[in-house]
């Protein structure tokens, strides 16, 4: 066409004159129209703004480029695509970056909240920012921040008590969701979104221990009974669910410890749904984190396979006994206790130190007969009796003689020894329970109320209202009644005993089972941090013996990559770990350099 | 056995060291950055004198060692405060003290006094002005202030008191260091309510520091391998901007 024949003429112009540094192509008509296109862009792109959706700038933007492409093509030199192209995108894309991240309502900070709907806004949007590299920064940090505020709430609805621990799971579960599908759809998958979607997710859940601790919650309840019926396949669903949110925590053995907490209860109360869904869970686990994590865990089940077959010679052992007995013509007191034991090895499960309570003479005579048994089999070993763990069955007649109701419960340890007390008198004060008993006072209190409550009233307190004064007396029911025949009786969780006068939770009484601080925050419990002392003096010792001499920073980098797989030690911690080694003469300071440290032999 | 003395205040270096000389108490022994004088016994200093010396001030209970009630009295025979003269430590260091904490023991005191060529009162009290702390350069200062904190300690314990790592800060980094960063140091120790004891490495550190970092905000370093208490002073120090 005619324009093109006329700027071929220039560039022929241009060509034939020899050195000169810019041609004739250039300077009369390059420069020119690569200025005007610059301010017709500026302006123009202006006016877009004001008048359109981000969404509708991003096309009109998007068929501005395409047109620029195609004149280029069609009449303009090879060599003023380029710059045209930039100085196109510059006055679009560069300069509005960030109005159109945060434009109300159209802008793609906006959008994300609908992603589901928006995804091909969201594409468009991130392709034309692709152009500048630069400018996809801003649609990242959108990103970031829309995860970071949507788990910030969730976090929030923790810490005030508006939704369960599993609510949370949910929650960061649908996010992960939505937030992938983001991170494929609209950002085709990138490697660096890709990143920075995990560290915006890693940034909420690990700002303390709440994570963990829901997390481990989630998990107790799909082992209960949550994954009952479903198939294999969905089983390893849900489960594999649970390890992509575990991935992102930096404290993993703070949610070790409170998955053994749960672990313990769920196999000594036989809670849970099925052997096979508990070793699959254990399994993920170690594929993630190694054997190491997952050792104790594996002592647990083997203390239970080995318990049951304990409980079973022990179970021979009495009937032998028996038989003997009449055979020698000894009749065997019919007061006798008849107990099943669970025996645990110490340091796989989760510790308990509690000093056994006063039992009643015929459960302690029942314990010494399975010592007896046990030792025997085990010389070396010291059986210790968890009395805060473990459940009874007592038989408890109520009414009056002519009319005598019999009824079973199922009551803890603590119950069961405080109830026996009664049979000598049906009145006792809190304060002879508790001497006869020597329960811990805040656990006598919980089992005590589970006692007498509307529902299971088998003593009555003196007091009104849910809490025990500290001068409380208690009487047996003798008017109880209950239409089955066997009662369990619930325990009331520890939060409700934690009630001031006027039936307000105290402080101590707000915060879930996790034990919360003043500050909302979940705090690391006391024997995980323990145990991380002597892992990281360990790794300490272990790496300045193998390198002698290590400067401090290297020496941190390196205990904190060793101690990754379970968590995340703060640097003033492991300096502490340093220092006490240092006191301690495993490692000292080289003599002219502060930060050097040495290895001593 | 020996009356306690009575003496208990607040600036002591000594008077908690103060105990029964029949216990001897097991420590690790003070490393050796101590000052250590090229010197050969000299024909021209008596050793028999020398050993009487130590006689008059060695344990009633134990010949061989001189410990705080000794050390009182030869304070006594030079006319310096053994309790709060800072002198007398340097002394016992150049004397070469470094087996047990708060005491000297007969070698150290024959080897001791013939590198100073001492073998009466009267040499020993011509001695006290060389005892200045300014004299010392850095390196053999060094020395001493270790010596300061390992001969202050008590019996196998490997740590001070925090009162009294105030207490010895104040004594010998006064002139040493500025007065305003050493009271500044010892505002920070005496607000830490969780901290009760020191450890020898965060005494040498606080040195370190005052001698290396004059402004927080350009010369700390907080990769610089301080202890925590270092950094924590640091934080201190910058909230009271």
């Amino acid at each position: 066409s005619l324009l093109k024949s006329n700027l071929s003429m220039l560039l022929d112009l241009g060509q034939s004159s020899s050195g000169s540094s810019s041609n004739v192509y250039e300077s009369d008509f390059e420069s020119v129209f690569l200025g005007t296109t610059q301010e017709f862009y500026r302006l123009e792109s202006l006016e877009y703004l004001s008048r359109n959706t981000a969404s509708e700038y991003v096309k009109k933007a998007e068929n501005r480029l395409g047109e620029e492409h195609r004149r280029a093509t069609r009449y303009l030199s090879p060599t003023t695509e380029s710059p045209l192209t930039a100085i196109v995108e510059t006055e679009l894309v560069d300069r509005h970056a960030k109005t159109l991240v945060e434009m109300e309502h159209s802008g793609f900070a906006a959008l994300l909240k609908d992603s589901t709907h928006k995804m091909d806004d969201l594409r468009r949007m991130y392709d034309l920012f692709a152009r500048v590299p630069l400018t996809v920064d801003f649609l990242r940090n959108a990103l970031s921040e829309n995860v970071k505020a949507t788990g910030k709430i969730l976090v929030s609805d923790q810490e005030k008590g508006l939704a369960e621990p599993t609510a949370f799971v949910k929650g960061v579960l649908n996010m992960r969701k939505k937030y992938s599908e983001v991170v494929e759809g609209a950002f085709r998958s990138e490697k660096r979104c890709q990143k920075r979607l995990r560290e915006s997710f890693e940034d909420f859940l690990n700002a303390d221990s709440r994570a963990a601790s829901c997390l481990a919650v989630y998990v107790d309840e799909l082992l209960r009974g949550g994954l009952k019926g479903l198939s294999e396949a969905r089983v390893d669903e849900e489960l594999n669910k649970v390890i992509l949110i575990f991935r992102y925590l930096q404290d993993k053995d703070v949610f070790e410890s409170f998955y053994k907490q749960h672990l313990a209860k769920r196999l000594l109360n036989q809670r849970s749904v099925s052997e096979e869904a508990e070793r699959a869970m254990v399994s993920l686990l170690k594929a993630e984190c190694g054997y190491q994590f997952t050792s104790k865990l594996e002592g647990m089940f083997n203390d239970m396979r080995i318990s049951r077959d304990t409980r079973e010679s022990y179970r021979n052992f009495k009937l032998m006994q028996q038989q003997q007995a009449i055979v020698l013509g000894e009749s065997k007191s019919s007061g006798m206790v008849d107990i099943e034991v669970d025996v645990l090895t110490t340091g796989y499960w989760p510790s308990q130190a509690v000093p056994q309570c006063i039992l009643p003479d015929s459960v302690k005579s029942a314990i010494e007969r399975f010592n007896k048994f046990y030792l025997q089999k085990h010389t070396g070993r010291k059986l210790s009796w968890q009395t805060s763990t473990g459940s009874a069955e007592l038989r408890a007649t109520f009414g009056e003689e002519s009319k005598l109701r019999r009824h079973d419960f199922c009551v803890s340890t603590y119950q069961m020894c405080a109830l026996v007390l009664f049979n000598d008198s049906p009145t006792k004060t809190l304060a002879q329970i508790r001497e006869a008993t020597n329960i811990p006072d805040a656990e006598l209190r919980r089992h005590l109320i589970s006692l007498c409550t509307p529902k299971h009233r088998v003593l009555r307190k003196s007091s009104r209202g849910k809490i025990i004064a500290s001068d409380e007396t208690f009487t047996f029911n003798k008017d109880f009644t209950s239409k089955l025949k066997r009662v369990k009786i619930p325990l009331v969780s520890m939060k409700e005993t934690q009630r001031d006068s006027s039936g307000n939770l105290t402080k101590n009484g707000i915060g879930s089972g996790v034990g919360d601080l003043d500050n909302g925050m979940v705090p690391v419990p006391a024997s995980v941090e323990e145990d991380r002392r002597h892992a990281v003096e360990a790794a300490i010792v272990r790496i300045m013996k193998a390198r002698k001499s290590l400067h401090h920073n290297d020496l941190i980098a390196e205990v904190s990559k060793q101690l990754s797989v379970r968590f995340v030690p703060p640097l003033q911690f492991v300096k502490k770990r340093i220092e006490s080694l240092i006191e301690r003469e495993y490692v000292e300071r080289s003599g002219n350099d502060r930060r050097l440290y040495m290895y001593v032999a | 056995s020996k009356p306690r003395h009575e003496r208990r205040k607040k600036s002591t270096l000594m008077s908690f060291n103060f105990r029964s000389s029949s216990r001897r108490l097991s420590s690790r022994t003070i490393s050796s950055s101590s000052y250590d004088a090229k010197v050969s016994a000299t024909p021209s200093v008596n050793e028999a004198a020398i050993k009487k010396m130590f006689a008059s001030y060695a344990d009633e209970d134990d010949e061989y060692i001189a410990s705080m009630e000794g050390i009182a009295k030869l304070g006594e025979d030079i006319e310096i405060d053994a309790l709060e003269d800072v002198r007398i430590l340097v002394l016992l260091w150049k004397l070469g003290a470094k087996d047990k904490p708060a005491q000297i023991n007969r070698d150290e005191w024959m080897k001791g006094c013939a590198e100073l060529q001492i073998d009466s009162v009267a040499k020993l009290k011509a001695l006290i002005p060389s005892l200045d702390l300014g004299f010392l350069d850095e390196t053999a200062f060094l020395g001493f202030y270790e010596f300061a904190f390992q001969f202050s300690r008590e019996g196998t314990h490997r740590t001070l008191d925090k009162g009294l790592v105030i207490e010895l800060m104040k004594l010998v980094l006064v002139n040493r260091i500025d007065q305003v960063r050493i009271d500044s140091v010892v505002g920070f120790l005496e607000n830490q309510n969780d901290v009760n004891r020191i450890t020898l490495d965060q005494w040498k550190q606080v040195f370190s520091f005052l001698n290396e970092v004059q402004d927080v905000e350009t010369d700390y370093d907080e990769d610089g391998a301080w202890p925590v208490l270092i950094d924590e002073y640091v934080e201190y120090l910058k909230t009271k901007k």
